[in-house]
């Protein structure tokens, strides 16, 4: 690329931008080598023993490792899923509706609890799964004993993923909807005129033309197989559920924030944040290859 | 999260009370000793008229600078024209000790601690700062501070041995590493530790049912809440005991709404190191003893006495304070959050009471005897102001020329400012002196001490109660405090048969690797025990495997640390 000096004020008004990326993004990425020392707050990053892959060998050596990593994937994968599959179902069945105002409220008002912080929905969602909550009180209505939901490491990822789905798929419908409306009716109308009933409509027109939009979104979503939520889990979770709930983000807050184990907490950050990156990678190579999406 | 920021709260609470307490002390003693204002006041004309000698332990013989860091409150409200460093406290110290406090920088809450932990990271330390005990022990370890050993034999005064005498000199032990103390330790109000059981009265008086004193006693009233509907509203909607979400037990400063009473009841001390009869080291979680008091939650919680979705309330208040639950453990001062239970129904009367084990000892573990380390920078050239600056701050009522003198200090400082301008403030208390306030507050109440005996702080209880009694439980703020003095505070008096405290309350180096693990394979078994499907016997495993996954290692690492 050639240098033009007409661009110059172009490149200044990108300074701010990469300042805050360097002071908040770059440089403290030099705290990763608290991963590979036996950190201690009294002797800092300079003075603090090396002791190489000790916390990454411990790590694997934990009996936790193989849980929290299969908690954060299960959960993680179930939770890309349902954000993928719910919001393009749902987009259609609104794109069906023909009351124009009726279909923007519904949009809105699934939209909503995109805005919500888990701190207040994770309150909802303890109140409605209580023993005497709403959920309970129609498993009774239907004769069964009433579960504590939130306490049952077969209901607890269930919870997790279902209330995650609930809360995003708004915000994915948008992105469809959007997509929806670059159709061409053109195609529909010629459909109508050959006689293609609506769901063959729906079959051979509006899905084949969501496919690149679904591929892009679910490549992107590959760099998110390590990311279960902190937020949720870290409000809805107990000691009674470690087994099905604690995940990679809580673990790392636990041993860092409250043991003050900070060189294994950055240890645990920095292999997610690795293998997110790699992923991120694979994400980006399959989706400019597939759908054509390209950053640079 | 909500209970850990009251208990913030209130700890921040009992240091304002200390504070008060200062003057406190100073005046029962004037009054015992006979010793009348105007002497001592005249007695401190001639110590500041008279050269300021070597000897004076209260006052350096010329000017020094010390630079300090300093947490302070958000909306902190100053005099006008005053600011963090400079202000009338400092003036008065300055005047007094001869010692100038510089603040390096200040900040609040986390920021602070952040800031702190900054500064000590890139070694740009204060001349004198408070930590807490493993940043103190990584410190010294770093040779970033001064052997203190020299300086207190040589300055400190009688008054401040006394009272680290009552505290058994187990700060000063704290402090001391490799026989050399490092730091002036801060003395912990040891009320914090012990924990109570608080129930409805107006509910056993209705059910007919007596005090609780033992465990079983807790478990009857439990069933008879959960049963015979207390509340009387012909509805099956109270539970018996409450429990929360993160913590079964507390280890350190008790909290509300966990199971510490029960534990202790059993002899049982979980969270702990302790020392058995050989003088090795264990940890209480991995006793019998907690096996037993496992055995017994979990036939409670089965039974349905314990509030069967303890586990997932974040807010166990909210049971309380909506009138759904009328039994719960928690510390003294416990009437504060209670404020709302009455403010909702004033007919709750709450009552606290000690729970023995089945011997009829009362047993509890301690807070440690000091948490706060004052160190001094390596290199810094005056480390005998430390302790003539703790000199000072604890002369009041010694009567002693240069001392603190209480008229004085009524007159020409703020004292609701106490805690955020006097320099390096810290709780440094008589570890009873919850129960001696109860006392002073009772004895008032009783018209045995005349009320102009009465501390700033005390007589506003006084006051309060004055209200309080006019209009019962109209006014929380009313209630709450003279209730904790005179009910919690007075429960306090009770001797403890058996006090523990943590052998060990630092960190090793396996703990700072792989505490996290075993603390989290530990909830997750003893929740699981309680309330999952988990038999008791599983407790057994759980043992093998937390000395296997690095315990006995760590157990090790203690030992050989308590050896120094």
């Amino acid at each position: 690329m050639k240098f033009r000096a007409n661009q110059v004020h172009y490149h200044m008004m990108l300074l701010p931008g990469l300042l805050l990326l360097v002071v908040f993004s770059i440089i403290p990425m030099a705290g990763i080598v608290m991963a590979f020392q036996d950190f201690k707050i009294g002797l800092g990053i300079w003075r603090s023993p090396w002791i190489g892959l000790q916390n990454f060998k411990y790590l694997f050596e934990l009996s936790d490792s193989r849980v929290i990593f299969y908690n954060t994937i299960f959960i993680a994968v179930f939770k890309i899923i349902g954000n993928l599959f719910v919001p393009l179902t749902f987009a259609i069945l609104l794109n069906e509706l023909r009351g124009r105002i009726f279909k923007r409220f519904v949009q809105t008002v699934v939209y909503l609890p995109h805005f919500l912080s888990w701190v207040i929905l994770s309150g909802i969602i303890v109140e409605m799964t209580t023993t005497d909550g709403l959920v309970n009180q129609v498993v009774k209505a239907f004769g069964g004993e009433p579960i504590i939901f939130l306490a049952s490491n077969q209901w607890f990822p269930f919870i997790l993923i279902s209330s995650d789905v609930w809360k995003e798929f708004g915000f994915g419908t948008i992105i469809y909807l959007a997509a929806l409306t670059g159709i061409n009716p053109a195609l529909y109308e010629a459909a109508v005129i050959d006689g293609a009933s609506r769901p063959q409509q729906i079959r051979y027109i509006t899905l084949p033309l969501l496919v690149p939009t679904f591929i892009l979104l679910a490549t992107l979503s590959i760099g998110n197989v390590l990311n279960a939520g902190f937020d949720q889990v870290f409000n809805l979770y107990n000691p009674l559920v470690y087994e099905s709930g604690d995940i990679i983000d809580t673990y790392v807050y636990r041993a860092g924030l409250i043991n003050a184990q900070f060189g294994l907490a950055t240890a645990v950050g920095l292999m997610k944040s690795v293998i997110s990156f790699l992923l991120i990678i694979v994400s980006y190579t399959l989706a400019s290859r597939f759908a054509n999406y390209r950053i640079f | 999260m909500r209970k850990r920021k009251m208990l913030a709260g209130v700890i921040a609470l009992t240091l304002v009370l200390s504070a008060c307490a200062k003057n406190e002390g100073n005046e029962g003693k004037a009054s015992n000793s006979g010793a009348s204002p105007t002497a001592s006041q005249s007695a401190e004309g001639t110590a500041s008229a008279s050269k300021a000698s070597e000897e004076n332990p209260f006052k350096m013989a010329e000017p020094v600078e010390i630079s300090i860091i300093k947490s302070v409150v958000p909306d902190l409200q100053l005099p006008a024209g005053e600011s963090i460093e400079n202000n009338h406290y400092a003036d008065y110290i300055a005047e007094k000790t001869n010692i100038r406090f510089k603040v390096l920088w200040y900040a609040t809450g986390d920021d602070y601690t952040q800031k702190q932990k900054l500064a000590i990271a890139s070694n740009d330390l204060p001349d004198i700062m408070t930590v807490d005990e493993t940043t103190f022990r990584s410190l010294v370890e770093g040779g970033q501070v001064e052997d203190l050993t020299e300086y207190y034999n040589k300055y400190a005064t009688d008054k401040v041995k006394e009272m680290y005498g009552v505290a058994n000199n187990l700060p000063l032990e704290k402090a001391t590493i490799d026989g050399k103390l490092y730091a002036m330790p801060n003395i912990s109000v040891l009320a914090d530790s012990i924990s109570m059981a608080w129930v409805r009265q107006d509910w056993l008086d209705k059910l007919k049912l007596p005090a609780p004193k033992t465990v079983d006693d807790i478990a009857t009233i439990a069933k008879a809440f959960v049963e015979q509907d207390p509340d009387g509203n012909n509805k099956n909607d109270t539970i018996g005991l409450v429990g929360n979400n993160v913590d079964l037990y507390s280890f350190a400063y008790t909290g509300s709404y966990d199971f510490t009473g029960i534990f202790h009841a059993f002899d049982s001390y979980p969270g702990l190191w302790l020392k058995d009869e050989n003088g090795k080291v264990v940890y209480g979680s991995t006793t019998q003893e907690t096996k037993q008091t496992l055995a017994k939650l979990k036939e409670m919680y089965n039974n349905g006495l314990i509030d069967k979705e303890f586990m997932i309330r974040k807010e166990p208040s909210q049971l309380v304070n909506s009138g759904k639950a009328g039994l719960f453990f928690g510390p003294w001062w416990t009437p504060w959050p209670l404020g709302d239970s009455i403010k909702v129904d004033k007919t709750a009367d709450w009552k606290p009471y000690l729970i023995q084990d089945s011997q009829g000892k009362y047993n509890t573990h301690m807070v440690p005897p000091t948490t706060q380390f004052l160190v001094v920078k390596k290199g810094f050239k005056h480390p005998e102001a430390l302790v003539k600056h703790i000199n000072f701050y604890l002369s009041s009522g010694t009567g002693v020329s240069g001392a603190r003198d209480k008229a004085e200090e009524e007159q020409r400082l703020d004292n609701k400012l106490f805690q955020h301008l006097y320099p390096l403030y810290t709780t440094f208390d008589y570890p009873d002196a919850v129960a001696r306030k109860h006392d002073m507050l009772k004895n008032a109440l009783d018209g045995q001490i005349p009320l102009e005996e009465l501390t700033p702080e005390m007589k506003g209880h006084y006051d309060r109660w004055q209200r309080d009694l006019q209009n019962p439980k109209a006014e929380p703020g009313d209630w709450s405090a003279p209730y904790a003095y005179l009910y919690g505070g007075g429960l306090l008096k009770q001797k403890m048969d058996k006090e523990v405290y943590n052998a060990f309350t630092a960190t090793t180096k396996t703990m700072s690797q792989k505490w996290a693990n075993l603390l989290k394979m530990e909830k997750e078994v003893f929740f699981k025990i309680i309330a999952g499907n988990k038999p008791v016997d599983d407790f057994d495993k759980f043992v093998e495997d937390w000395k296997k996954q690095g315990g006995d290692q760590i157990i090790a690492e203690i030992e050989a640390e308590l050896q120094k």
